[in-house]
């Protein structure tokens, strides 16, 4: 046995200590909370494809046995009661019973260009003109800036569709030009179908330049903070 | 619950239980989830990189020549039955309306390609 490497804990989720975690999963049980673990050597602390999976599946694994609160991808500990469970004791229990029943489902939208484009030029007669006159920058930002005005309303429409039925928002930042809504919602499981119900009128309104990416039910990645300490 | 179990194959709304490939993985527990503040972080450069590399780019001029390039290159006749066959909203009828824009853009690629130079040629 060498002794110069030290076996560190790293932390998938915490959970209540009454969720039955799958079995193959090893907990850290402390004071009626458990933390989700797995051992790791301290000579390779390495992000792997596999590693990033299986963060996510485990903390979905979780979730569908009970209220959870999925870590930041990377958190290792040396101790995970004394570092964690014990300081942070009354912070998650009460995190974990705010999280109760509820449930996150991310949307993303995005225009299809050459859809969005025709629709752009169907309804704006001055792009049509620009054209066929203008040199192709000013056309360009013309249509930059069509298509922005219209992504502006379009993801608040998103959003006024599906609030009413979110305890919460996280909206966020988009990658491309093209793209309308990115975010996440925190949902009522009892409020998942009216939800859907929603989301599926909104796609179908905004079927001819839009399409819709619907993923849940998540555990609450984007809305779970520690409250600064 | 139907919508944890069930991916449907419509156009126009994708669902899926959980998220699908590493890029959507990375987007959730990479910069979302709970921090706590005493640990080490496993190493993750080249991954937080790919994450950032995409930002929107609206106001440059790179971007309004490729929006003008793109704008000239539809098809603006197709624009009305487009519409319609996506208001019917029916998979059958997308499907036929994509196989015709698709047949209507090699025409017009065509048509306005190689072929009608080597026409004018002929003339």
């Amino acid at each position: 046995l060498t002794t110069d490497v030290s076996t560190l804990t790293y932390v998938y989720a915490v959970t209540h200590a009454e969720t039955s975690v799958p079995d193959d999963l090893d907990v850290v049980v402390h004071r009626g909370l458990a933390a989700v673990t797995k051992p790791v050597d301290s000579r390779d602390l390495r992000a792997r494809r596999r590693d990033l999976l299986q963060h996510a599946e485990v903390a979905q694994r979780v979730f569908e046995r009970g209220a959870v609160l999925p870590l930041q991808f990377g958190a290792i500990l040396d101790d995970v009661v004394g570092e964690l469970l014990e300081p942070q004791h009354d912070e998650l229990k009460r995190l974990l019973r705010s999280f109760d029943g509820l449930a996150e489902v991310t949307v993303r939208a995005s225009y299809r260009e050459d859809d969005v484009l025709r629709a752009l030029l169907a309804e704006d007669p001055r792009l049509e003109q620009l054209r066929r006159s203008a040199p192709p920058v000013q056309l360009g930002e013309a249509i930059a800036r069509a298509l922005a005005a219209r992504r502006d309303a379009d993801a608040e429409a998103i959003v006024r569709a599906l609030r009413p039925h979110a305890r919460d928002v996280a909206v966020d930042e988009l990658r491309t030009e093209l793209e309308v809504f990115r975010g996440a919602f925190l949902i009522a499981r009892a409020s998942l179908d009216a939800v859907d119900a929603a989301l599926d009128a909104l796609a179908r309104a905004h079927a001819a330049t839009t399409s819709f990416k619907y993923t849940g039910p998540l555990p609450p990645h984007h809305f779970v903070r520690l409250e600064a300490t | 619950m139907a919508i944890a179990t069930q991916g449907t194959a419509s156009n126009y709304l994708q669902r899926a239980p959980s998220p699908s490939g590493l890029a959507d993985v990375v987007e959730l527990i990479l910069d979302k989830g709970l921090v706590i503040d005493a640990y080490v972080r496993v190493a993750v450069i080249g991954i937080e990189l790919v994450t950032i590399d995409a930002r929107i780019v609206i106001a440059s001029v790179d971007t309004y020549l490729r929006f003008a390039e793109s704008v000239n290159r539809l098809d603006l006749t197709q624009t009305e039955a487009a519409g319609l066959a996506e208001l019917r909203g029916d998979n059958d009828g997308k499907e036929k309306a994509k196989g015709a824009l698709e047949g209507a853009k090699e025409a017009f690629s065509g048509g306005n390609g190689k072929r009608s130079k080597s026409e004018r040629k002929r003339d």
